[in-house]
């Protein structure tokens, strides 16, 4: 048997008590009572679906992607519960597991310090994903008299130059955009990138907000879509657990 | 085209936003690819993916992935 971790919660609520994990398996919680934390967890047994596709993502082999999507899916109904049941930091899929309980336990009471700092950085904080899009402009009339051979080139030309402008615009819409919610990100120098090019002409960006502000993060978002031109479209999920707001140094503690 | 804002609940998200949000970078993902042209198929291709972000593959590559390059690819 082995314990899939989920997310390591402060002053864990009975409400994950009724939650099913991986493989049906129940969510446990275990309590370190001396700092207040806990962690939410599921038993898996080594024959479990689950613990075969631990293992095969551990080692790098093929892994079926209907398993995957049911796993990753499953993970996130937990952390979601999570999320609502107060401060937690939530691992993203697959989670920490390991064989003897008591590692885990260790690992909570050890680094307990650096789990509460963590805790009040992200744990009360959700991630919003947004992803904009901007229209490549119409194409220019072509001349008439040119050749097929030369009206050609001068449409791929043309083609070209409308991509490259649609992506301009929605490079420049993602960086205004982020200055103007500058106080719902978190500036971490230390994180990753979260400015991430999709295509020719969207651009997606992750934002952390607190979760007392998520309704004023919406209505900003609202408002900065009003002053947007035509041909320009944002969508947005959330919120989604802040799991790639994550730090390296807490993920560390539980490998 | 007007301008347009599409705002869902992290619940009604596609399939392919919860791995954005929730699988973890690094993780490899195995499939086939199968080109065809007027229901014949032609290419097989056994694919493996790596979820991998830019700046992670840097980290693990050692590459800058930062800068333009101007090194011939292989």
């Amino acid at each position: 048997m082995s314990v899939y971790v989920y997310a390591v919660l402060q002053e864990p609520a009975p409400l994950l008590l009724s939650l099913t994990g991986h493989d049906e398996a129940p969510v446990q919680l275990m309590i370190d009572h001396k700092s207040g934390l806990g962690v939410a967890v599921c038993w898996l047994e080594e024959e479990d679906s689950t613990s075969v596709l631990l293992s095969q993502l551990r080692e790098g082999l093929m892994t079926e992607r209907p398993l995957l999507m049911q796993a990753v899916a499953q993970h996130a109904a937990v952390l979601e519960v999570c999320v609502s049941a107060g401060a937690c930091l939530p691992f993203p899929f697959p989670g920490p597991s390991f064989a003897d309980p008591s590692d885990v336990m260790d690992r909570l009471r050890g680094h307990s310090q650096a789990l509460t700092a963590e805790l009040e950085r992200i744990g009360n904080h959700v991630a919003f994903s947004i992803r904009f899009s901007a229209e490549a402009p119409p194409l220019p009339e072509g001349q008439a008299d040119l050749t097929p051979g030369r009206k050609y080139l001068q449409q791929k030309m043309q083609v070209w130059k409308q991509q490259q402008a649609a992506a301009r615009l929605a490079n420049q819409f993602a960086h205004y955009a982020e200055g103007l919610f500058t106080e719902f990100r978190r500036t971490d120098p230390g994180a990753p990138g979260r400015h991430q090019a999709l295509s020719k002409n969207s651009v997606g960006t992750v934002f952390l907000v607190p979760m007392s502000q998520e309704q004023a993060f919406i209505e900003r978002l609202q408002a900065f879509h009003g002053e947007q031109p035509d041909g320009e479209s944002i969508s947005c999920t959330g919120p989604w657990p802040a799991c790639e707001f994550l730090s390296e140094d807490v993920r560390k503690i539980f490998t | 085209m007007k301008s347009s804002l599409e705002i869902l609940p992290a619940r009604e998200a596609t399939l392919s936003e919860v791995l954005d949000r929730i699988l973890d970078k690094g993780v490899v993902i195995s499939g086939d690819l199968i080109l065809s042209v007027a229901d014949i198929d032609l290419v097989y291709c056994g694919l493996r993916l790596v979820i991998c972000s830019v700046d992670k593959l840097g980290e693990m590559t050692g590459v800058n992935t930062t800068e333009p390059t101007n090194q011939p690819r292989p």
